[in-house]
Order: structure tokens, then sequence, then C-alpha cells
């Protein structure tokens, strides 16, 4: 319960810490969601299958001594892991992308700011995913898997 | 459950693309036939060199269809690893080629563009080739493994370091020549 609330409490922050540090609606694009969420996350649901991915979303909820085995909350672990990967790749691929076409179009520097915010944004994009989604998730799951391994062999853990 | 992913998969590459084009990305931007070969060529001849061109053919179709034998599928995903690690390096080594043409090009402006986008491509290729093609390839492989054989570009963090502080420190290396042309512009 703490654990939640204080993420709920961080996204909270990072808000205030947006709308402080300039207009919010700067930070609202939808094709740099798109390139750092939709398409990481279509790529997760296509390497991983989609039944396995809802399954690691449910076992957040699942405490690790509810008799879920060690490997089953590894892959999990594996799952947001991955996801974060390919978020931050994807997020990569668009700026990259951003500054390419901005320098190649350097005759025009009115419009190179707006390139370069936006090949800035998808990789903030993908930053959220990782710091507020992925990286938290794959600790739990972590957490759990060790703990569950504790249950099942407490004799070779201990 | 093969044809649902192949079209989650398609899904996944129309949103992409579309995204990047709602981004204002200009295809033949992107299209750099110098990096673009070097890249390919020196990529095919590491890959023969290194881990041999056989086991690394063996290695992309195992990836992409299991074959279910443990052996056959962990020696794979030491190749797939091994080509990863090379893709990477060899956009690294890449964009400092073009840093390095960039730089001497200082006192002539307009021919930093043309350097900074060959600087960006070769990462830009090796970052599509590595995280989009590779890796999923071997998250397959290790998915039927149970997880097991990790290799450093498979952390989440290595990846967080790898890519947001050489890439931060980069593109604030483009904003400050992109204000340097700019101020020469306006002169």
């Amino acid at each position: 319960m703490i654990r939640i609330v204080s993420w709920v409490l961080s996204m909270a922050a990072f808000l205030v810490v947006l709308r402080i540090s300039d207009e919010i609606h700067v930070f609202v694009d939808l094709p740099s969601a798109l390139t750092s969420w939709v398409f990481p996350a279509l790529l997760l649901l296509a390497v991983h299958s989609p039944g396995r991915v809802w399954r690691a979303l449910g076992d957040l909820r699942a405490p690790a001594e509810a008799g879920i085995a060690a490997a089953r909350f590894r892959e999990d672990a594996e799952v947001f892991a991955s996801f974060g990967i390919l978020s931050l790749a994807a997020g990569m691929i668009g700026s990259l992308a951003g500054l390419i076409t901005l320098l190649s179009n350097l005759a025009n520097p009115r419009e190179s700011g707006i390139y370069l915010s936006i090949s800035m944004l998808t990789v903030l994009y993908a930053l959220i995913v990782v710091i507020f989604v992925a990286l938290p998730g794959w600790r739990l799951h972590s957490e759990a898997a060790k703990l569950a391994a504790t249950f099942e062999d407490p004799v070779e853990e201990g | 459950m093969r044809s649902t992913r192949v079209a989650i998969l398609i899904a996944a590459g129309v949103v992409l693309l579309g995204a990047l084009a709602l981004l204002g990305m200009r295809y033949q931007a992107v299209i750099h036939w110098q990096s673009g070969l070097g890249f390919v060529l020196m990529g095919l001849l590491l890959a023969a060199a290194i881990p041999g061109m056989m086991p690394s053919l063996r290695a992309l179709r195992e990836g992409a269809m299991p074959s279910g034998e443990p052996v056959r599928m962990e020696q794979a995903l030491r190749v797939l690893q091994t080509l990863d690690m090379l893709v990477l390096g060899l956009g690294v080594l890449l964009m400092s080629v073009g840093i390095v043409s960039m730089f001497s090009h200082l006192d002539q402006l307009g021919l930093i563009g043309p350097d900074v986008a060959t600087a960006l491509t070769a990462p830009l290729y090796a970052l599509i080739l590595s995280r989009l093609i590779l890796y999923p390839l071997q998250l397959r492989l290790r998915g039927v493994l149970g997880w097991k054989g990790a290799s450093v570009t498979d952390d989440l963090l290595y990846n967080l370091f790898l890519l947001v502080f050489p890439a931060t420190g980069y593109m604030s290396v483009l904003v400050v020549i992109f204000m340097i042309v700019s101020k020469e512009d306006v002169r």
C-alpha cells in the first residue's frame, strides 16, 4: 500500500515539476507517445505473447508468499525489463530520426527549434516509461522471485 | 498464435513508421548510403570473422523459429549476443568517424550538417538492428530456455546508462553547434 501511494505521489510530483518548469502543453505530443509507448508495447506483445504480458501485470498484486513459482516471477521481471529496453530504444530511434531531419533541413532555422524539442520528447517519454513503469515492475518481480525462491527451497537459500 | 504475433508485429511497424512521419521525419534524410554501406560491409565482414557467417545465419533462423533443442538454442543465443554487441560497437565506431569529420570542418560551417547527419545515421541503423531485431530474437530464445543466459545488454540499467547518458551529451553538443551555425547565418 505504501509503495502504491509513493508511486502515485512521485507521478504527481513529476507533473508539478513539469507545470513549474514550463507550460504543460509543451510536453504533450501524440507522435512521441506513439513512438515511445505504443510501439514498444506492441513489440512487447509480439515478442512475449499477450497472455504472458497480462499475467506479468496481474502478478504485480500477488504477494511473494502466494504460492507462485519463483521462475514465474523471474519471467514477469523479464517482461518489464524488456518493455523498458524496447521503449528506450524506440525513444532513441525517434530522437535520432528527428535530429537527422533537423540537420538535413538547416536552411530553415526557424523550424529547427520544433524538431529539436520533438526529438527530445521521444527520449523524455521513454524515460517516463522506464522510471514509472519498467523499473518498479522489474524490481517488484525480482524481489518477489527471490522471496518465492526462499519459500521453495529454504535450505539452499538460507 | 503465430499469426497473432505476426499481426501485432506488423501493427507495431505501422505505428512506428506512422509516428515518425507525424514527427516530420523525411525518410530520404535517414537513408544515407555512405554510412549504410559502411555499416553493412563492416558488419558482414566482422560477423564472418567473429562468430562465423554460417553460425550467424543459423542463430538468426533459430531465434526466429526455435527448434526446441537446448544445446542448439544456447549456441544460437551466444552468437546473437555477440552479434548484438558487435552491431552496437560498430554504430559507436561509425558515429565517432562522423564526429571527427565534423570537427575537421569547423572552419567551413556549411559542411557541418551533412557530417553530423552521417554521424547520426550509423547509431540509428545500429539501434534498429540491435534493439528491434536481434534483441527480440534473443528474448524468444531466452524465454524458451527458461530465461537463462542473460548478457549485459539484457540489463535494463545498462541500457539506461548506455543510451541516455551518451545521447544527452551528444545532443547537447549538437545544440551548441546548431546555435553557432544559426548565429553565423544571422551575421
